[in-house]
């Protein structure tokens, strides 16, 4: 049997401060469970619907405001920790798959959305998901190529669910991007989804889950824009 | 109530086999087609640095398992080579792993791995 090596451990925290901080989350129940989606085909909508129960028997549904109450009061508003299906980059097949079964067991999922995605022309979506790394794992599921959801569907996911901004383009925004395209898939797409929605947009996630703190650039396009929640792959971090 | 010597004593008397198990599991896992379960933090950068706070009642008994396993988690991840681990830290992985391994508690309090949500469309 194979013990802990406190030694080894001590020098990864001495290495990486982020290992600390989400012990800190931990302990200090600051912290959310999240199950992330990317393609929900037709072939999984058992597996998904056996999840979403599951979710609703034992965890509570999160919206935003929710968050809002947990960071003015410092305290959780439900006796059940917060669940959040997190379904990443605007596929179709979260319209017609997931969504019939959250609005089934009346359980609130956050939809990430590449702002741009779904102005692309229909005979152009595939060539622009493989470009910009969108990746479609069932082909065959609609043959007219409509991969993208339509803004009239994510109209209706707005209705009742939250939906957040993943960059305009699922672009990945590094510390040596120009400004200008900081410019465009930071403020721009969250204008661009607003305005296609009719309601504010207060989370942004980057693409490979980098914290707010990596890139300091970005910071003014993040303020300019209005974000009130951004969202990496370990943290959740409000920031206005 | 789970503390923090319980945490340390965790540590101490943990097989890290089982762990090892989970890591193997979830490397099975396909990302692009399947529910990936995760834990991340909640920060409020516009607060003080010091805010404590209360989380779900249900979650009372679980939060400082979960924080023993991450410490566990990501000692193991780091054994792996950047090849490996890929874009991310050894936390990332880790923090996925300690959702698998402790997602929830059943009726007589005992850890709930997420596999069993699933356990009906498992690969044989």
């Amino acid at each position: 049997m194979n013990r802990f090596d406190m030694e080894s451990f001590v020098k990864l925290v001495a290495r990486d401060k982020r290992t600390f901080e989400m012990l800190r989350y931990l302990i200090n129940n600051s912290y959310i469970r999240v199950v992330n989606y990317h393609n929900t085909n037709t072939s999984n909508a058992e597996r998904y619907d056996a999840e979403i129960k599951y979710y609703k028997e034992h965890f509570a549904p999160v919206r935003m405001k929710d968050l809002d109450t947990f960071f003015e009061t410092g305290k959780w508003p439900y006796e059940k920790p917060g669940l959040i299906p997190a379904i990443f980059e605007g596929f179709r097949n979260h319209y017609d798959v997931m969504l019939p079964i959250l609005d089934k067991y009346e359980f609130t999922g956050w939809f990430y959305l590449p702002s741009f995605f779904m102005d692309v022309p229909l005979e152009e979506q595939l060539a622009f998901s493989e470009k910009h790394e969108l990746d479609i794992t069932d082909r065959n599921m609609y043959p007219d190529g409509r991969i993208a959801m339509n803004w009239d569907e994510v109209r209706d996911i707005a209705s009742r669910h939250e939906i957040c901004c993943h960059s305009g383009t699922h672009y990945e925004i590094t510390k040596e991007t120009p400004d200008e395209d900081m410019y465009r898939e930071i403020v721009e797409a969250k204008r661009h989804l607003e305005e296609k929605i009719g309601r504010e947009v207060q989370v942004f996630c980057w693409l490979y889950g980098e914290e707010y703190n990596y890139n300091t650039r970005a910071h003014k396009y993040l303020k300019e824009a209005g974000y009130k929640y951004v969202l990496s792959n370990l943290k959740l971090e409000k920031i206005k | 109530m789970k503390t923090m010597q319980d945490v340390l004593q965790t540590l101490v008397d943990q097989d890290l086999d089982q762990y090892r198990e989970v890591i193997d599991y979830c490397g099975t896992r396909v990302t692009a087609d399947e529910g990936i379960p995760a834990i991340i933090g909640l920060d409020d950068l516009t607060g003080s640095w010091d805010k404590t706070y209360e989380g779900a009642k249900d979650d009372e008994e679980l939060h400082m398992m979960m924080a023993a396993g991450a410490l566990i988690f990501a000692s193991l991840y780091e054994q792996k080579t950047k090849e490996e681990l890929g874009h991310y830290p050894a936390i990332a992985p880790a923090m996925s792993a300690v959702a698998e391994r402790f997602f929830t508690v059943d009726e007589n309090g005992d850890e709930v791995q997420y596999r069993e949500v699933v356990k009906d469309f498992l690969k044989k």
